[in-house]
């Protein structure tokens, strides 16, 4: 399942129009805390966090992370997007909540 | 890559001067087709190389050649009359993966090897490099310890507070490790580690350096800051014990998780503090 599936079955929206979409997140991990998930997320995760300032791209990079799902509507800000976009990662936010967004996706085969 | 492929591709990339027979007869090109053939059956060689009086390579002769020659009654005739004069040559600094390059795409059987001079200082067949690969092996062991002293250092200034370049240096350490071909589960290692240390030193900080040692067989991370220092240090390292202001919390930070992941990433561990001037970390990743 792509970045680009997902898209087409569950209410995201794609923060940047080049994107790569086309990658299939290995798993994932849910979390705020940087350090949790410095320790704790895989090579190939999508994450769902409520962070949304430019560090997070470092982390994401650091730990390999494939996108960043957004939920409750967050959106980051620019700063971020741009950087996102140089380490190709790619960023979607959705209204749904973590809760219902990590069931969703699971159900459609990440995990 | 597995070990052994590892080693092959090593191997490759050794000079083609550690392989080529320099153990040659030499032949002048007055020297009759009857007399180079015999020399050829005594030295049980298929191939050799023409040379001048001053050793410069002026033509190659096969095994083949001579007996065609004789066959044709040129028993008696001076080899340069017989030889191949244009010779496509290896230098002594082309590598063992040049020579089989050369094998696989002039379909020669051997390649002369001279220098800037064209003196000729050996011959290369593919049965030279079957023979004495696995010498070769002992000798790259050699060049390995001597590499074992080779120590890559790399510095990187922070500046306490800035967020927007925090985790920066560790990106560039990542990609560094990357190039240089390390395993996955040690980069991954060396990436949290210098993480967390950059990012304590962006939380608690004035400045500071995170400074990387990588060698043959470990990688030493350090932070060296000045700030305000830890006071109790053995509480410092407790999971969930944090110092960083609630604006720093919100951001995801100050989860007292940074040394407890510092900790749980390095073969070795140190941390050194004084209140008031400063803090100095040390990670020790071995390499296996």
């Amino acid at each position: 399942m792509t970045f680009r599936e997902l898209l087409g079955n569950l209410p995201l929206e794609n923060l940047g129009d080049d994107f790569d979409l086309d990658k299939s997140p290995r798993g994932g991990y849910v979390g705020d805390l940087l350090s949790n998930v410095m320790r704790f997320a895989k090579e190939g995760n999508v994450w769902i966090t409520v962070q949304t300032h430019i560090n997070v791209i470092a982390v994401a990079t650091l730990v390999g992370i494939s996108g960043i799902i957004f939920p409750c509507g967050v959106e980051p800000p620019e700063e971020t997007i741009k950087k996102a976009r140089e380490e190709h990662i790619a960023l979607l936010t959705t209204k749904l909540d973590a809760f219902t967004l990590c069931g969703k996706i699971y159900e459609l085969g990440i995990r | 890559m597995r070990e052994i492929e590892r080693d092959f591709y090593a191997l490759l990339t050794l000079p083609v001067s550690l392989i080529m027979n320099s153990n040659m007869p030499k032949i002048l090109p007055d020297r009759k087709v009857s007399q180079v053939r015999e020399i050829l059956r005594i030295n049980q060689l298929d191939g050799v190389a023409i040379t001048d009086e001053e050793s410069r390579l002026v033509g190659i002769v096969t095994m083949y050649d001579l007996l065609k020659a004789i066959e044709e009654n040129k028993r008696d005739v001076p080899v340069e009359e017989i030889m191949t004069e244009d010779v496509i040559t290896l230098s002594p600094h082309n590598t063992l993966a040049d020579a089989i390059e050369y094998f696989r795409v002039y379909g020669y059987g051997r390649f002369p090897v001279v220098d800037e001079n064209k003196v000729f200082l050996g011959m290369v067949t593919p049965l030279d490099i079957v023979i004495r690969l696995p010498s070769l092996k002992e000798e790259k062991e050699e060049i390995k310890e001597e590499e074992k002293s080779r120590v890559v250092r790399l510095e990187f200034s922070i500046e306490g507070g800035d967020f927007i370049n925090g985790g920066e240096a560790s990106s560039k350490i990542k990609r560094y490790l990357q190039n240089l071909g390390l395993p996955n589960h040690i980069i991954r290692r060396v990436a949290v580690a210098s993480y967390e240390m950059e990012m304590n030193m962006v939380i608690h900080a004035y400045r500071g350096k995170l400074l990387i040692e990588i060698s043959s067989d470990k990688i030493v991370i350090k932070a060296i800051d000045e700030g305000p220092g830890i006071e109790d240090v053995e509480k410092a390292k407790q999971p969930g014990y944090s110092t960083a202001s609630p604006k720093v919390r919100e951001l995801g930070f100050g989860a007292g998780m940074g040394l407890p992941n510092i900790i749980s990433c390095s073969d070795e561990f140190d941390i050194k503090s004084a209140v008031g001037v400063g803090t100095e970390v040390t990670s020790i990743i071995y390499i296996r």
